[in-house]
């Protein structure tokens, strides 16, 4: 699967589960742009990531995510192996 | 009378577990995690066990954050603290992922009308400001100064380590008087105050209001 095509489906959980049609994300997007995407959203993004393309992702891979980018590196690294 | 401060181990552990569930309890019988998460005080204290274990620093669950007083080489006292957002990452992101890895998923899925509710009375923590949080004195060392002490050390540690920082924050339930009071003594202000009208929240917290402090460290 490529970048773009993981974006895209990340940013269609992030936009059901935020319940905000209009989030654009980018892969520089931060939790801190994105209104409503705080702690308890957090867990429900990354529970949903993890379901939509079923993988799990270990807790220092999670604590690594600085941005969307490091979530699509991370959701291609695990379903291309 | 001889006091200490010294860095926590994880031969501490137990003391800080302790700390941290009387915390919560804040005079009450109410341990919110167990109340949020639909859990066991045995169940709150497995998770706990595994998180301090990681030892992820940025929150107030990690060992390395608190610092313990001794009196005559006894603990007395423990006082957690961190620099917000120090590793890019805020200490309620770091410690959801923390929930996430330690706890069933389907439980603290269930608890996020919970998790909701205290978001109401939540404060933003201001970046690159120094957190304290968790405070415990051991009843028969009650009145030494200990949380003044620990509070002191906190800054002295941080400064000498090279960090640069303006700013203290503490947050504490309204009804716990003893930190209220020691941090107005030692020059804390209150910087904001939240109520949360949904009484629900007293299913899950002592009490519906939390009260931010504040200290400027050159003030």
């Amino acid at each position: 699967m490529e970048d773009q095509e993981i974006l895209e489906q990340v940013n269609k959980l992030f936009t059901k589960i935020l319940k905000k049609p209009n989030v654009v994300l980018t892969y520089e997007t931060t939790a801190a742009d994105v209104d409503g995407w705080d702690s308890l959203t957090h867990m429900m993004l990354i529970d949903s990531v993890e379901k939509h393309f079923a993988i799990k992702l270990k807790l220092m891979e999670v604590m690594k995510l600085n941005n969307v980018g490091d979530l699509v590196a991370i959701v291609k690294l695990k379903t291309t192996k | 009378m001889n006091i200490t401060i010294r860095k926590a181990t994880i031969e501490d552990k137990e003391f800080i577990t302790t700390a941290i569930i009387e915390a919560e309890k804040s005079g009450s019988d109410i341990i919110s995690y167990c109340k949020i998460f639909s859990i066991s005080e045995a169940e709150f204290r497995e998770i706990l066990s595994n998180i301090l274990d990681e030892d992820f620093e940025g929150q107030e669950l990690c060992i390395s954050g608190y610092l313990i007083a001794e009196v005559d080489g006894e603990r007395a006292a423990t006082m957690g603290g961190w620099l917000e957002k120090e590793s890019g990452m805020t200490s309620s992101m770091i410690k959801s992922n923390l929930l996430m890895h330690f706890m069933d998923r389907n439980k603290l899925l269930d608890a996020a009308p919970n998790l909701k509710l205290m978001n109401e009375i939540d404060f933003h923590r201001d970046e690159n400001s120094l957190q304290i949080e968790i405070s415990y004195t051991v009843d028969k060392f009650r009145g030494l100064g200990l949380y003044g002490k620990l509070v002191n050390e906190r800054v002295r540690l941080k400064l000498e380590s090279g960090k640069t920082f303006e700013k203290i924050q503490g947050i504490v339930l309204k009804n716990n008087n003893s930190p209220v009071n020691a941090l107005t003594k030692l020059g804390f202000v209150k910087a904001k105050e939240k109520t949360c009208t949904n009484n629900d929240i007293l299913n899950l917290l002592p009490t519906n209001t939390k009260i931010l402090y504040e200290k400027y460290i050159n003030n």
